[in-house]
This record gives structure tokens, sequence and C-alpha cells, in this order.
């Protein structure tokens, strides 16, 4: 025998489980702009005919149901998107920061411009044309004189703004690895909040939302997979090894390199670094941590990156050329190595790159220059005189300071006396002439001679520049490669963009809140929430007539 | 596809910041004149835009070079005409103190013409071009020539200068005053020994002077014309190096200017599809069920 007030109780449920479905609703509405949610779903299920005690079977047969039941409050995601959604958010994070770096550094050597290192070599060489014209005038004199002072400030200033570069790429390094310690820690506390939670048998959405969250930031610094038990502990990788399993975190560090081994685990990469860079390693162990992907792999991309290597150079010194050698490796530079050239295809043109084209275009330029112009005489007769310097006080062209690109300048003689600048050589044919200054003659005599200023105009072309041929292709060459990279990584992070968009397009379509959605549903809540209390009075009605009118004959 | 509300309005925030990023560029280039502004613009046309720069300085240079050179061959030039008239002048008076029949006090007269012309060509030996000494070789500071007990020293070298007019393309300005140049001192020597004769009467033989006049004058036009070729030479060289320069203006500007009547309506074209996402947002992104329901 069913009980009489059976059918109350299944409108109570009905009443109930619409209620919690408008409940849900108002919560997807109200997080419809919530960045990270996942909207939410009421599992209702219909309560079967209870049949156990063989009840319901007793009339004719029939079994009705007991109403309704809410199973759980579910999200809508897809685990699979977040997973490809991370992935091209890594790449992203790498693209954008190359991109961005690339734009810096161009606007560092600023060409084609009035004022890149292309117009001051011009007005440089320009001046010394000038000169030959006319080697006794002084104005010519001061001009070379200003020009040279321009081309070194301007090598040295584009130098020391990579150098800054280098630093800022390093602080950021620095702060990314922060972040991620910090995220690590925020995800293995929600771990812990959401294990709390969820062992009373009812899942934590908006908690696992905001751990979502976090797992998605740290996807765009660096490369993760995460991974979930099924007792629901959580494990969070980096490159290959346990950044956050459950509620333990392993954070990350950073150690300092150097360029002596003694005592410190990790080497400088680059002869041409600066001297604050670090190692991102694993904070329990010290082990250098792999970095795959995203943000922080493009800035140490950026940061260490060196490119091409080549075979020694005669004039050049070797630690120009060879990166990632410390001083012991070193071998001697062959007088007569002929250049081959052996890019690694593989090589990030990172800012050491950079830095170490523009070295070599220095220490290039210097001493080659300072050997022609050492020859010749000055105004007053004095050979020897050296044009360029490294800008210590007492230059001396075997031991010059590195890295060049910083120091280089005008040699105090020429600083001091434009006089000093030697124009005057004597070749076969002069000394033929009787005009050879070891053999007494005074070279003061030749006051109109321009022969070693001549010499000097030939190096712009037959002067032999590592990896761009001589020095009038150094700026092509490098302002190429420079655009070339730069103009890569600017379309592979378009492209990546466009693909984190299309993964998160996909996201929002089954994750994301729909405004109509959730008013139509608001609207069939309403009505079925409706139809409950309805059925609620018709049974009321129902029992009045049952208790009160029945019984009542002849009263 | 479930479409929902908040990837109408990402898709439109997006669609609205890429037409902005368009129009900004457009701006940029018409408002710069400039089609390539950093390298990455177009790697290929801003190595070309730096080999193009660098030979436009170049040229101008080499222009600057070949006027100099020009003007230098110019100062020598007139010198050696003058020269030249000297020796005519010279001649003539050879040919006449030739006769026979002068009286010595024409005689005297002819060699104080002599002397004058021979003070002349001191003063052109000492020719200067822009406060150089152009005959004197290396020693452009001091006076080529200088007259010492009858006779004209010789004070410069056998220094040749070059100027430089096209890359590895140099030649040669100057004309030395002495041996194997102008040999202007070979000149007042025949001049002295003339004027003397004159005045002494010992010699009475003067053809012999016609003769080294002769000389002297086929030496001094093959200095001229010399020097005529080179200045031929240089102004080639320098007409060329101006349509060159011509041609490397109009090649930079092909390759890094803006076709202004494109950019104009390409910019016009990204302003009106800037116009139509604009509407197109105001008008999807406002109505949802909410706006219908009572």
């Amino acid at each position: 025998m069913r009980s009489t007030f059976y059918g109350l109780e299944i409108a109570r449920k009905g009443l109930h489980v619409n209620q919690a479905n408008l409940e849900v609703t108002a919560h997807n509405i109200a997080n419809a702009n919530t960045k990270g949610y996942s909207r939410q779903q009421v599992i209702q299920k219909a309560i079967e005919p209870g049949t156990g005690l063989g009840l319901f079977t007793t009339y004719g047969g029939y079994a009705v149901g007991g109403g309704v039941d809410i199973q759980q409050v579910r999200q809508i995601r897809d685990a699979y998107l977040d997973m490809q959604y991370r992935k091209e958010s890594t790449a992203l994070g790498e693209w954008e920061v190359r991109r961005d770096m690339l734009a810096y550094i161009e606007a560092i050597f600023n060409e084609p411009s009035e004022s890149g290192i292309n117009t001051v070599l011009n007005e440089f060489f320009n001046a010394l044309q000038a000169l030959s014209l006319n080697p006794e005038d002084p104005t010519t004199r001061a001009t070379v004189q200003q020009k040279a002072l321009a081309l070194t400030e301007n090598i040295r200033n584009v130098y020391v703004k990579l150098e800054e570069l280098q630093r800022e790429a390093n602080q950021a390094i620095i702060s990314y690895v922060n972040d991620i310690n910090s995220f690590a820690r925020e995800i293995a506390a929600l771990n812990e909040q959401i294990f709390k939670f969820e062992s009373t048998g009812r899942p934590a959405n908006d908690l696992r939302d905001q751990r979502n969250l976090i797992v998605d930031n740290l996807s765009k610094i660096v490369q993760v997979s995460v991974y979930e038990d099924a007792s629901g502990r959580f494990r969070v990788d980096i490159a290959g090894q346990t950044l956050v399993s459950h509620t333990k975190v392993y954070e990350l560090d950073v150690i300092p390199r150097s360029s002596s081994i003694n005592g410190m685990p990790y080497p400088k990469n680059n002869h041409v670094d600066v001297d604050e860079l670090v190692e991102v390693v694993w904070k329990d162990t010290d082990e250098r941590v792999n970095i795959t992907g995203g943000t922080l792999k493009g800035f140490i991309d950026m940061r260490d990156g060196i490119g091409g290597k080549e075979q020694p150079l005669p004039g050049v010194p070797e630690e120009l050329l060879e990166p990632g050698m410390s001083s012991g490796q070193m071998g001697t530079s062959s007088a007569n190595a002929q250049f081959q050239p052996a890019p690694n295809q593989n090589a990030e043109y990172g800012i050491p790159y950079y830095m170490r084209m523009w070295n070599l275009f220095a220490h290039t330029l210097m001493i080659t220059f300072n050997e022609i112009h050492s020859q010749g005489y000055t105004l007053d007769g004095k050979t020897g005189v050296y044009f360029f310097s490294d800008g210590s006080a007492n230059f001396d062209p075997a031991s010059v300071r590195q890295p060049i690109a910083k120091f280089i300048t005008i040699s105090d003689e020429i600083r001091n006396d434009w006089n000093n600048i030697a124009a005057i050589y004597f070749d076969e044919e002069d000394k033929l002439n009787g005009m050879d200054p070891q053999n007494g003659f005074d070279p003061t005599q030749a006051k109109g001679n321009n022969k070693n200023i001549l010499r000097l105009l030939d190096l712009r072309h037959k002067t032999y520049v590592p990896e761009c041929d001589n020095m009038d292709n150094f700026t092509k060459a490098l302002i190429s490669t420079l655009g070339v990279a730069s103009r890569q990584a600017a379309h592979m992070a378009d492209n990546q963009e466009i693909l984190v968009n299309e993964m998160d397009k996909r996201r929002q379509s089954v994750s994301g809140v729909s405004l109509d959605e959730e008013m139509a549903n608001m609207v069939r809540f309403q009505h079925a929430y409706n139809a409950s209390a309805r059925i609620l009075t018709a049974i009321d009605e129902m029992l009045e007539v049952l208790i009160n009118r029945m019984g009542v004959v002849g009263r | 596809m479930r479409v929902t509300n908040g990837m109408l309005i990402t898709n439109m925030m997006r669609d609205y910041a890429r037409n902005m990023r368009n129009l900004e560029k457009l701006q940029g280039q018409l408002s710069s004149g400039k089609r390539i502004l950093k390298p990455s613009d177009d790697p290929v046309a801003v190595s070309k835009s730096l080999k193009l720069r660098a030979d436009l300085a170049y040229n101008q240079q080499y222009v600057s070079n070949a006027d100099n050179a020009i003007s230098w061959l110019e100062a020598t030039e007139s010198a050696l005409k003058d020269l030249g008239d000297v020796l005519h002048r010279a001649r003539e008076l050879a040919v006449q103190g030739s006769n026979g029949a002068l009286a010595p006090e024409d005689r005297m007269a002819i060699a104080d013409e002599i002397e004058q012309l021979q003070k002349h060509i001191v003063q052109v030996g000492n020719a200067t071009y822009a406060g150089r000494y152009i005959f004197a070789g290396y020693r452009t500071d001091q006076p080529a020539f200088v007259e010492q007990n009858g006779q004209l020293i010789y004070q410069g070298d056998g220094g040749k200068i070059a100027f430089e007019i096209g890359v590895g393309n140099r030649i040669e300005v100057n004309v030395l005053g002495g041996d194997g140049g102008a040999e202007i001192d070979k000149i007042y020597d025949v001049f002295e020994r003339f004027k003397n004769d004159l005045r002494s009467g010992a010699n009475t033989n003067l053809d012999s002077y016609i003769g080294e006049i002769d000389q002297r004058m086929t030496q001094i036009l093959s200095q001229r014309s010399a020097v005529g070729a080179k200045v031929n030479r240089f102004e080639l060289i320098r007409a060329r190096l101006k349509e060159e320069e011509i041609n490397f203006t109009n090649l930079l500007s092909q390759n890094e200017d803006v076709d202004i009547a494109e950019v104009i309506v390409r910019l016009k074209e990204a302003e009106n599809v800037y116009r139509a996402s604009l509407a197109a947002g105001a008008r999807i992104i406002m109505p949802t069920l909410v706006d219908f329901l009572r």
C-alpha cells in the first residue's frame, strides 16, 4: 500500500531539484565573465520505482517512480582541449619572447636610419676620402677625428645596450623562476583544499577552475604535463621532472654562472656573456633544469644563444670565435688558417651572437686599421702611432682589452692632436725616388703625401671580417641575419597566437557560459518548478477533499 | 560548434585589435613615406637599402673627389697654358734675336722681355691650388721653385698624388715641376742663357735657342695633353657617377618608399573593415535572450 503523502514527496523533490538547477544557472550567469570558469550543470536522475518489497507492483503491475534527485553538479570541461591549449600556449610564450627581444635588438642597431652603424661608417670613410684630397688641411683632419669618435661611440653604445639587454633577459629568467615557484605553491595549496573537499564526495568545481587557470598560466612560462590519479592526487611536471606532487613542491632556484670553475658548478656559456648570468636549477639538488619550452626557454635562448662558429683566424683572438670554451681548452690559432664557415644550423642566434659579431667587427677594425695607420707618418714625421685604442692608459695591441666593442675609442695621440693622423706613407716607387725615412729621409718634407690614407681606404673592401666578408658588407650581413630572424620569430608568434586562439575558442565552446542557453534553461527550470508547485497544490486539493469533505453526509 | 557570448566578445576584440594594428601600420607607412622601417619588415629589401645607401654615400664622395681633381687639374692646365704662351713669346723673340741685323739696344730690349718672362715662369711654377703648390710633388706646403744664382732650383720631389674616384680606382693628379714633369727649371735655364747671350753679345748664334725652346714647348704640350686627357677622364667619370647617383636614388626610393596612392587606397580599405567590424560587434554582442524575456 503506498503512502498517502508520497505524491507530495515527489513534488517536493521536483521543487528542490529545479531550484538547485536555477541556482546553478544563476552561478553560471554570475560567472559568465570569470576567467577560467567552466560552466556547471546539475546532473539529475529519476528515482526508480522501489521494487524491493514489491510495493508498487500490487496495483495491476504499474510501477511509479519516486521523483527526481541530484546526482552531482558537474563542470563541463574537456581535459584534452586543456592539454592542447597548454601545448600551444607554451610555444606561443617562447616565440613571443623571441619576437620581442629581436625587435628590441633591431631597435638597438637602428637600421636603416641616418644614425646607424652603416651611416657612421660611411661618414668616417668619406672623411678619410676628403683627407686624401687634402692631407695637410687641419679641418679635414678634424673631421676624420670627429667622425672616428662618432664611429667608436656608436660601436660602444650598441654593445653596452646589448649587454643591458642580456642582463634584462637574465632578470626576466630570475623573475619567471620566482613565478614558477609561486604558481607551484598555489597549486599545492589548491591540491590540498580540493582533496579535502572532494573527500566528502562532492566535486570542488570552482577550486578546480582556479587550479586549471594557474596551470594555464604556468604553461605559458614552461612546458607542463599534469597527471591526476584515481584518488584525486594531482601532479605537475616540468622539464620531465616533478614540480608539484600533490601537496609537495619541488622548487626551482638560480645559481650564478662563473668564469672560473673553482667551487662554482656552472661555468659561463660564452666569452661575451656579462657576469651576472644565472643557471636555473632544482633547489634540492642544484641540478640544471632542462627547460624545453615557454617564455622561460625564449629568454634563456635569447640570453645564451650564440649561433654559428668558425675556424680560427689570423689576428683575431680565439675567444672571440669559439663560444663555450674555457681558456684551458683553447688551442693556438694558426696564422694561415683557411676560413671555412661552419655555422651550426640548429644554433640559436641570441644576444651573444650579436655581441660576438660586434666584437669581431670592432676588433678587426681596430687591429687592421692600427696596423696600416702605424706604418704611416704623421704631419710631424712620427711613425708607429695607433689610430684606435681600447681606452686603457697604456694601449698594447698584443693584449687588447676584451670585449673590445665595449672599450674601443680613438687613441690619445689622435684625440689630442689631429696632426697625428698618419696620412704619409712611402711605397717602393717613392723609396726609389730617394724618399725612404729609413735612409734618413725626413718624412715631414712630404706633407702632400696621401698614400697611407689610400691604404686605409682599401681596408673597407679588403679587410676580411669573419662571417661577413668585408667591412663594407658587415652591416648588411648582420642586419639581414637579424631581420630574417626577427621576421621569422614574428611570424611564428603570429601563427602560434592563431593556434592558441583557436584552442581557446574550442575550450570556450565547451566550457564557456552562453547567456542564451542559461536563459532558456532558466525558463525551463522555472516552469518545471512552477509545475512541481502546481502538483503540490493539486495533491493538496485532493487531500482537502479526502480529509475535510468526506464522511460529512447528514452532518 | 556551440557558440558562447564570451567567444563572440573575444573574437570581436581580436578582430578589432588586428584591424587597429593594420591601420596603425598603414598610418606609419603614410606618415613616414617609408615602406620599411625596420629590418624585419623586409630583410632582403633592407639589406639592399643598406647597400644602396652605402653606394650613394660613396658616390657622393667620389663626385666630390672628381670635382677636386678636376679643379686641381684645371689649375695645372692653366699654369701649363701660361708656360706655353711664355714659350711662344720667347720663340718669337728668339726668331727676332737670331736676326743678325739687330741693334744692341734691340738685343737689350729682347733680353729685358726674356727676363720678365723668366720671372713669370717662376710665378707659374709656384702656382697653388687651395694653398697647395701643385708642381712640388709631395712638398705641397712649400714653393716648388726658388731662384738661386741664375738658376731655378726645384725643391719638390718625385711624389705622385693620386685621388680615388671609384673603389680601387685611383688616378694621379699632379704634374711634377722638375724632371719627368713640366721641367720648368729647364725653361728657366734656357731663358737664363738666352738672356745672358743677348746681353753679352758673346754668342751670336741664337738659332740654337729656337730648337731648345721648341724642345721645351713639346714637353709642356705633352704634359698639357696628358692633363687635358685626365680632365676628360675625370669629367666622364663624374658624369657617370652623377648618373649612377640618380639611378641609386631611384632604386632606393623604389626599394623603401611607399606608393602613396596604393597606401591611401589600402588605408581606406582597412578603415572600412575596421568600421564594419565595430558595427558587426555592436550588433552581435548586444542582444541575448535576456533582452527578449519578460
